[in-house]
């Protein structure tokens, strides 16, 4: 029998002094793990629902082994946000905690001394951390933990719905461990899961289930196919809520659309997203403003994820369907935690399915890119390729490319590798059952998005019933919801207000600032990614996002079944152009030239100058045949495909001109335009397009 | 040959055994001797020794993981460090990550205590044995034939070009080539075979990770025909000392060795030779009888090495390498201090020279000397019971040097005039690496003499 560092006195009085109740006792269940966990080696899975108490388990336990004289904690997690509160919490109960992440590099050396010197208890890292080559062979490395815990670990799972690769990575990691303790834990698992967590992590699993049912909380569906309808029932509910909460969108661009939408009706709404393209403080800032209350609602894609606590939030609302019943069941379950009653209203529109299929083709490396990336790298120099010349090879996104290379490389044995950012071909062949995995994970993912649709259509009162049940809990124990149904009708007068401003989103086009460091065109200095300030574009505008409920429709048409935009578009771009007074203000007006569609863009801009009063010059003419920008699918190939494609007139108006072109995407065709207006004596130059195209396309 | 090419390895469990024998030996993933736990790890020597204090009290490594290491730690005896021992057996989480970023470069890990540990390092090498093997690649190629290829990194193109040639003729004979994966002799040996669609095992001085990642060895490694293996955890880099220990871990697995070029007094290759010749022993040793091949060759076979019998079919390379071959000097015979004068006496004289002692002697030394080598307790060699006796001459004479004998007296006729090598391949019908012997040997003797431009022999 493997030695045990349990002690019950000392693991009462752990619990009151940390939740600074000198009465509180341990919750169901919550013992009998923690007696689990500090068996020296022991395997334990716990699954209960967000807020049940889980950190407690580890934290204290966590402590115990620190009192038989044992090593630290090692907290594995997905989520930033959830480590920042969980750092905090520990320190509460009085553990030395701290967390290594990207974004606090300048504390590394302080956090590495502190393990060093054995003062640290629990540290806090994301799975992608054991994949940082200073983490590993760091002074950081000498961690030496005793016990491991791993949150969210459905994730290690193929049948989870959100498996992710680094987890998969450390599922296997975390088989041969010896003399180490391991928890995992998670809110969300079904039976399947759990075996397959079983199979992962060994036979002695010892696991813990709690019930899964929240009382608290009412669920209801309502199917609103449009945008102006959905954004309106959201406005005028919100508006009778009591508390705060969250809506979820599936894309970027939608949780922008509908947060502006919430601002504009007077609602304190901010939108939330990952990705590069909304920094970390930003989102550290937002979490906190809605913890406090200072905000009323957060439009948040699935980046406010797993793990963020807060126990009062009234509502979470769903702009469009999620792909899993799992997936709406973690987001959902974040609301109510702490309140008598609270609501989970799921809207579902047009969109919904064509984005999540979307999202499910995209989940995995199709096997033409496998081949590809695998014969330039068969062919590559002994110590590998940059990702930056591997774009400059393979015309596919940069995505696309680090997403093969990355699921690649995490396969054992992996048929590629990286190091020092050089990605290697390795003597491993892709395995069929590679292949075999991604095909079944697919099908799965169908089928979840299939039981969601049936979601959809339940009756009111069968939703959280269906929940529980799709994660083999006992449907019969759930009670009927304890709030009425809110109304499906949809205020005419603020849809049209909706729809007016879709009819406005004015979305900025950021000027490029870099050449791609392979596609640097001849006409710039060479060997200089600097996209010059004299020859820069200026921040531009476009008119609607691509087939969006605003002006979507009329560009679409347009361009594909008139061949001519129609002269409402042309108005609507003289009124963006009032709302926008861009300074310096546009003195004469130019296009992109195509030889595709010769007249498309030249007669609508030579349209718009008149209405705007202003000379149209053809400033711009095509003198090389290229492909078709969209089918250029990296920066490199993108730029490239645009090289030597222009020529400038002589004797360009000295003034600013405003620079119009139907679609917008990468950006390097106003980039590679503008530059070239401005080298041959143009004044700043102003983007215009009629629609931004790319994300959730 | 008969090993079927199998897929790479896929993921594999590590053994109880292996996994402890890591965590009190392997640097895991941090290169150098710290394990990261403040405790240094144990060295080969240390190992042993716990392993065997562990033995005697009826224990194996892997009882020092989970449940009963604290008792088991405290009932060694002192010197052994328990705080040491367990720092370093804390590494629970280190051995895990190494495990996995091994396994997803192909990596796999196995010791002394596994099955799939080659019999012969335990028999050659005995307590020397690495406690690890890290090895990439075909495992089963271990229990091959095997022809050790050695030389130095710079050897001259022609020589390098003779390599490639052997290798391929093994790769036709299903002999395994064994050499260092250095550049040189080394690779042109690799290579070599596996282009001539062999097999190969390569023991690695360098980083593991890093040699096994090369375009070079990839179709090999995919293909099943190539193994690459080392003693040092898969992160060390190159030290000249992991390249000496390497050289012993060639030998070890091989049946017979050839040394393609060496330099005298210095170098990897020498070195190494030495070591077989004069201590450990593992296999028979063979040099080229080729000056471009340095000077390292001649005294190398002043201590004991043979000449290479340049076989010119796959079948009399397989005997080379497999069956003991009639060796005129072997490694023990030439140990003997005493004997220090017929070695110069000796290198004068050629393969098949009569003045020479019976090879039927010497095939019963090789035997008793691969007995003493396996039977090394003291780490003192056991001397061969029979010495090389000159008495015996002319009293049996062997099939061998009757067919010798009789070659002499044709290709001595045949040099009634200047005759050059293909002159005479086309008279006798027989490989030219033979002739060339053949002819070195009646000059060195002074029976015939070498005209150059072009190199023609003639009766003196």
């Amino acid at each position: 029998m493997a030695a045990s560092v349990f002690n019950h006195a000392r693991a009462l009085h752990l619990l009151r002094a940390g939740s600074g109740n000198p009465k509180a006792d341990f919750r169901d269940g919550q013992l009998e793990a923690i007696q689990a966990v500090c068996e020296q080696s022991s395997r334990v899975m716990v699954v209960q629902k967000t807020g049940w108490g889980k950190s407690f388990v580890y934290f204290i336990s966590t402590l115990l082994y620190r009192d038989a004289g044992r090593g630290p904690s090692l907290l594995i997690s997905p989520l930033l946000s959830l480590m920042r509160n969980q750092v905090a919490a520990a320190e509460r109960m009085g553990l030395r905690a701290a967390t290594v992440n990207t974004e606090n590099q300048y504390q590394w050396q302080r956090i590495e001394r502190q393990v060093a010197n054995g003062e640290l208890d629990l540290l806090l890292i994301s799975p992608e951390r054991l994949q940082n080559e200073r983490f590993i062979l760091g002074p950081m490395a000498a961690l030496n933990p005793s016990l491991v815990v791993i949150d969210e670990a459905h994730c290690i799972s193929d049948w989870g719905h959100d498996f992710r690769p680094d987890y998969r990575r450390l599922g296997r990691l975390v088989k041969t461990i010896p003399n180490i303790s391991l928890l995992a834990t998670t809110a969300t698992a079904s039976q399947r899961v759990m075996d397959d967590l079983a199979a992962e992590l060994g036979p002695s699993l010892y696991q813990l289930r709690g019930d899964l049912n929240r009382s608290s909380l009412t669920l209801q569906t309502l199917q609103l196919p449009s945008q102006t309808a959905r954004l309106a029932w959201l406005a005028s509910t919100i508006r009778t809520m009591e508390g705060s909460g969250i809506v979820y969108t599936l894309t970027k661009r939608d949780a922008r659309v509908v947060a502006g939408w919430l601002k504009e009706c007077g609602i304190e709404a901010e939108a939330y997203f990952g990705g590069s393209s909304m920094v970390s403080s930003e989102r550290e800032r937002l979490e906190e403003a809605l913890i406090r209350d200072q905000l009323q609602v957060l439009v948040a894609t699935t980046a406010l994820g797993m793990g963020y606590d807060k126990p009062n939030l009234a509502f979470v609302f769903h702009y469009q369907m999620p792909g899993s019943v799992v997936a709406y069941y973690q987001q959902v379950g974040r609301a109510g935690r702490a309140l008598e009653a609270a609501r989970g209203v799921l809207l579902s529109g047009r969109e919904d399915l064509r984005i999540n299929q979307f999202f499910i083709r995209n989940a995995f490396p199709t096997r033409a890119a496998v081949e590809e990336v695998l014969t330039v790298l068969d062919q590559a120099p002994e110590d590998g390729l940059h990702l930056n010349r591997l774009m400059e090879t393979i015309n596919l996104s940069e995505q696309r490319i680090q997403q093969t290379l990355k699921i690649l490389s995490l396969e054992v044995p992996a048929p590629v590798g990286c190091t020092n950012n050089m990605w290697q071909r390795l003597p491993a062949p892709v395995s069929p059952s590679f292949w075999q995995r991604v095909e079944r994970l697919e099908q799965r993912r169908e089928e979840e998005l299939n039981q969601m649709q049936a979601f959809l259509e339940l009756p009111y009162g069968s939703h959280m019933p269906f929940v529980v049940q799709a994660l083999d809990g006992d449907p019969f124990n759930v009670d009927a919801p304890r709030l009425a149904p809110l109304s499906e009708l949809v205020d005419r007068e603020l849809a049209m207000h909706a729809a007016a401003y879709l009819k406005r989103l004015d979305i900025p086009i950021y000027p490029r600032k870099e050449w791609p460091i392979w596609g640097i065109p001849s006409f710039a200095p060479p060997k200089n990614k600097y996209i010059y300030t004299s020859r820069k574009a200026e921040v531009g505008r476009a008119l609607c996002y691509w087939s969006d409920a605003g002006w979507g429709g009329l560009v679409e048409q347009g361009k594909y079944k008139d061949g001519r935009f129609s002269q409402e578009l042309v108005d609507a771009c003289v009124a963006l152009l009032e709302r926008w007074s861009p300074s310096p203000a546009p003195e004469w007006v130019c296009c992109i030239p195509s030889s595709r569609h010769r007249e498309l863009v030249p007669d609508f801009a030579y349209r718009l100058a008149g209405a705007l009063g202003l000379p149209f010059v053809e400033a711009l003419v095509k003198v090389r045949e290229n492909e078709q920008q969209k089918a250029m699918q990296n920066n490199t190939q993108q730029v490239r495909n645009l090289d030597g494609a222009f020529a400038v007139c002589p004797e360009l108006p000295p003034g600013p001109c405003l620079l119009v072109d139907d679609m917008v995407d990468s950006r390097w065709t106003f980039a590679v335009a503008a530059w070239q207006l401005r080298a041959a004596g143009s004044g700043p130059v102003l983007p215009l397009a009629l629609a931004q195209t790319g994300q959730g396309r | 040959m008969t090993l079927a090419p199998e897929p790479p390895m896929g993921p594999v469990t590590l053994s109880d055994n292996t996994q402890a024998v890591l965590l009190l030996t392997s640097p895991l993933l941090v290169g150098g001797s710290e394990g990261s736990a403040g405790a240094k790890v144990l060295s080969a020597g240390e190992y042993s020794q716990l392993a065997m204090s562990l033995r005697q009290s009826r224990h194996q490594p892997a009882d020092l993981l989970n449940g009963g290491r604290d008792a088991l730690l405290a009932s060694l005896p002192a010197h052994f460090d328990p705080e040491r021992l367990s720092q370093l057996l804390s590494r629970g989480f280190q051995l895990g990550q190494a495990i996995e970023h091994w396994a997803n470069r192909s990596i796999t890990v196995i010791s002394r205590a596994d099955e799939v540990y080659p019999r012969r390092y335990k028999q050659r090498l005995k307590h020397l044995a690495p406690p690890l093997l890290y090895v990439c690649g075909h495992l089963a190629l271990l229990d091959s034939p095997a022809l050790a290829v050695v030389g130095s990194r710079s050897t001259p193109e022609v020589v390098l070009q003779q390599t490639t040639e052997i290798a391929s003729l093994a790769a036709s004979a299903g002999v395994v080539i064994a050499s260092g994966a250095a550049r040189g002799v080394d690779e042109a040996a690799m290579l070599g075979a596996l282009n001539a669609g062999g097999y190969a095992i390569g023991v690695v001085a360098d980083s593991l990770e890093k040699m096994s990642a090369k375009p070079i060895w990839r179709q090999g490694l995919i293909d099943g025909r190539l193994l690459l293996l080392s003693a040092d955890a898969p992160s060390a880099r190159f030290q000249p000392w992991r390249a000496m220990a390497r050289n012993k871990l060639v030998y070890a697995l091989s049946d017979a060795a050839l040394v393609m070029s060496s330099d005298k007094d210095r170098g990897g290759t020498w070195e190494g030779a030495k070591e077989q010749l004069t201590k450990i022993r593992s296999c028979p040793i063979y040099v080229m009888d080729d000056p471009r091949g340095g000077e390292g060759l001649p005294a190398i076979h002043a201590m004991g090495a043979g000449l290479w019998p340049y076989p010119s079919s796959p079948e009399q390379l397989k005997l080379v390498v497999v069956d003991k071959p009639p060796l005129r000097h072997t490694p023990t015979a030439y140990h003997n201090k005493m004997h220090a004068d017929l070695h110069a006496e000796s290198l004068q004289q050629s393969l098949w020279d009569l003045g020479d002692f019976s090879p039927r002697l010497v095939l019963s030394e090789v035997n008793e000397d691969i007995g003493a080598a396996t039977d090394c307790k003291s780490g003192e060699t056991k001397q061969p019971s029979l010495k090389p006796d000159h008495s015996l001459l002319g009293r049996t004479l062997s099939p061998a040097d009757e067919l010798h004998a009789f070659a002499k007296k044709v290709i001595l006729e045949a040099l009634e005039h200047p005759k050059t090598e293909s002159d005479l391949v086309e008279l006798l019908k027989i490989a030219r690496p033979q002739i060339k012997d053949w002819c070195s040997a009646l000059v060195a003797q002074g029976h015939a003499k070498r005209l150059n431009k072009p190199i023609r022999y003639v009766r003196s």
